[in-house]
């Protein structure tokens, strides 16, 4: 049986604690939902980078050995569908003689190639997950959480996509993000139950059932920051070494700020996340240990979201500016 | 860290380094040699993580013959030390990257004695349609002879498992000189000991036979104190040499194909045996395998599948390929 918390007199609290005694933990949701913000934040610009990075080393797997091959090297090795292109004209402007399944992943200029897919899917599904379980918790309609509650399906039927596409080269990454879909997967229940669920009792049984999907998700999605960086260096490196000798200098001179300046970026990815975890342990302890709410914790939480939030903004300007 | 973010940042140390030496010499040969081992190297980076451990033990491989190779062409033409220092830095690197890949899949010991065997309707379930029957349950030669020579006769690689087995053809190649050397002191085939060091050592020249410890010093774990002659650091054939006769295998005199099938799943352990399940010591990427091993806590898990080529295989395409010759 739910004890019954209040704080008499504190306006604020009750202000954020809502509907009171029969409510979800709206305030820790809050919370996570600020956390998820500044995660999505830090996250986009390096998933847009590291989608471009990706595309290029994707694309490299395929045509380096085929110019290698062409130049007397090893010959280029099927690819898993027992495909073979070779490469076509002169080592530095040909093209590939096939295109092979395997290819298109990195090819198109649709779709993100498959290890940025899956990191941004993943994402995705934490955030509409938590807007929709914000929502319900306030007892919002079921029409306003309905959105989000698309979107987290959107993201976990994306999945499948991901999966059935050739894993790229994410660089050490295939482990942690082939692991990726099947946790985001644990999240479909969830996705069925919201549906269902319009009202804050229910939300409160949902967040309780799904603690260890969002935590290994958010798990899986910080483990990834070493691949996105393996990524980032590698495709720096291939640039500099495919790269004229005349214009390699210059590239090489950029390369630490380059790099160091993604370590940063990634570093503060890594760090939200963390807190984020922080966050869904707080709405998880709110469930299952009423009396432990703290507002002061909580108000501490959301302020110390708000600094980070500019914090992030100025690395990436910074980054971007290339001081 | 992983052992992809090892091979790939020791790939990266060679690509910059062949990439600074491409910037500086002026031997044409030596350019187009590390124009086409640049590509070389930048294929395998970007494919370093498409595969799983043993697929990247083939790229690290290709990547260790395409940093040779710019070794080889470098060694002709003059002001080459810093460089060939650097690349031999990386070479060493992957190579030792490599054995840790190469021997992370290591079969853990079957142990004789483990727990109730499968019902044979679960045992004929987990084996292919190619396969024979069910393994004997014996354990002694006598009673195992024929089934090693028929099942020898007709096994064959699975398709999708043929470039795992190159891997295995390529190292045991390049070793070869090394592994003849052990022969030669010890009267056991090249063939074996080379077999024997990939299932065991991940063909890792670096460390000693006897258990995979450093040659730097003699052996720590058991048996320890080998080898009780000389002074460390130990050449690997010298300390091979020794492991070969610690374990008596230099006494031996029957080394047909079917006493070699016995010692290689003898020294792993006859435990698959009394589950009713082919070894995968032996039989591991072939039509006669499909899936079940004993894992490192000692325990069956019937769902788990060899990542190794078994010894069998390796054997087989050895003669198929007029390598060598078995009795």
């Amino acid at each position: 049986m739910r004890f019954c918390f209040v704080i008499r007199g504190v306006v604020l609290a009750a202000a954020l604690l809502g509907t009171g005694c029969a409510s979800a933990p709206r305030s820790e949701l809050m919370r996570m939902q600020a956390q998820m913000s500044n995660v999505r934040a830090a996250a986009d610009p390096l998933f847009d980078d590291l989608a471009l990075a990706e595309r290029r080393v994707g694309l490299h797997s395929a045509t380096s050995p085929a110019i290698a091959a062409s130049l007397g090297g090893p010959p280029a090795a099927p690819t898993a569908s027992g495909c073979v292109a070779h490469w076509m004209g002169e080592p530095a402007s040909g093209f590939l003689g096939a295109l092979c399944p395997e290819h298109i992943a990195y090819e198109n200029s649709i779709a993100d190639p498959p290890g940025t897919a899956s990191l941004r899917r993943g994402l995705a599904a934490l955030i509409d997950a938590t807007a929709a379980l914000l929502a319900l918790a306030e007892n919002r309609n079921l029409a306003e959480a309905e959105a989000q509650i698309q979107g987290l399906a959107g993201a976990l039927s994306g999945f499948t996509q991901v999966a059935a596409a050739p894993f790229g080269p994410t660089s050490g990454a295939a482990a942690v993000l082939t692991l990726l879909g099947p946790v985001a997967q644990q999240l479909q229940p969830l996705a069925n139950e919201l549906v269902r669920a319009n009202n804050a009792v229910r939300v409160r049984e949902l967040i309780l059932q799904n603690e260890d999907n969002f935590n290994r998700l958010i798990v899986q999605l910080r483990r990834a920051d070493d691949a996105m960086f393996q990524i980032f260096l590698s495709d720096s490196e291939i640039r500099i070494a495919l790269a004229s000798r005349a214009d390699r200098a210059a590239l090489r001179a950029g390369q630490p700020r380059l790099i160091n300046g993604y370590r940063l970026l990634l570093s503060n990815y890594a760090v939200l996340l963390e807190r984020a975890e922080e966050a869904w342990k707080a709405v998880v302890r709110a469930e299952k240990e009423p009396a432990s709410f703290n507002l002061i914790a909580t108000r501490a939480a959301v302020d110390e979201a708000r600094v980070a939030a500019e914090a992030i903004r100025r690395a990436q300007a910074a980054f971007r500016a290339g001081s | 860290m992983s052992l992809n973010q090892a091979a790939i940042q020791d790939a990266i140390l060679a690509l910059q380094q062949i990439t600074r030496r491409e910037d500086a010499t002026t031997d044409p040969a030596e350019i187009a040699v590390i124009f086409r081992e640049k590509h070389v190297l930048i294929g395998a980076i970007s494919s370093l993580a498409t595969a799983d451990l043993l697929g990247a033990a083939q790229t690290v491989n290709a990547l260790i013959d395409s940093i040779e190779a710019c070794i080889a062409a470098a060694q002709r033409g003059p002001f080459h030390g810093g460089f060939l220092a650097g690349l031999s830095s990386a070479l060493d690197g992957l190579n030792r990257t490599l054995s840790h890949m190469q021997g992370s899949e290591a079969l853990p010991r079957a142990p004789d004695a483990s727990g109730a065997a499968l019902s044979t309707a679960k045992a004929k379930a987990m084996q292919p349609t190619a396969a024979p029957g069910l393994p004997s349950k014996k354990t002694d030669f006598a009673s195992l002879k024929a089934e090693y020579s028929a099942w020898f006769a007709i096994c064959e690689v699975r398709p999708e498992k043929k470039d795992n087995l190159e891997f295995y053809m390529t190292k045991i190649a390049k070793g070869r000189a090394s592994y003849e050397k052990v022969a030669t002191a010890t009267n056991v085939p090249w063939f074996f000991i080379a077999i024997t060091h990939g299932m065991e050592g991940g063909f890792n020249f670096t460390t000693h036979l006897h258990n995979g410890d450093s040659l730097s010093s003699r052996t720590v774990n058991v048996p320890a104190g080998r080898p009780p002659f000389g002074t460390p650091p130990f050449a690997w054939h010298d300390s091979a040499i020794d492991a070969i006769r610690f374990d008596g295998l230099h006494e031996e005199t029957d080394w047909s194909m079917p006493r070699m099938l016995f010692r290689f799943e003898k020294f792993n352990g006859m435990g698959y045996r009394k589950l009713g399940v082919p070894t995968p010591y032996l039989w591991s990427h072939s039509q006669l395998y499909s899936k079940g091993k004993f894992t490192s806590d000692g325990n069956f898990n019937s769902e788990a599948v060899s990542k190794q080529t078994g010894a069998a295989i390796q054997l087989k395409e050895l003669v198929n390929r007029g390598i060598v010759l078995v009795t």
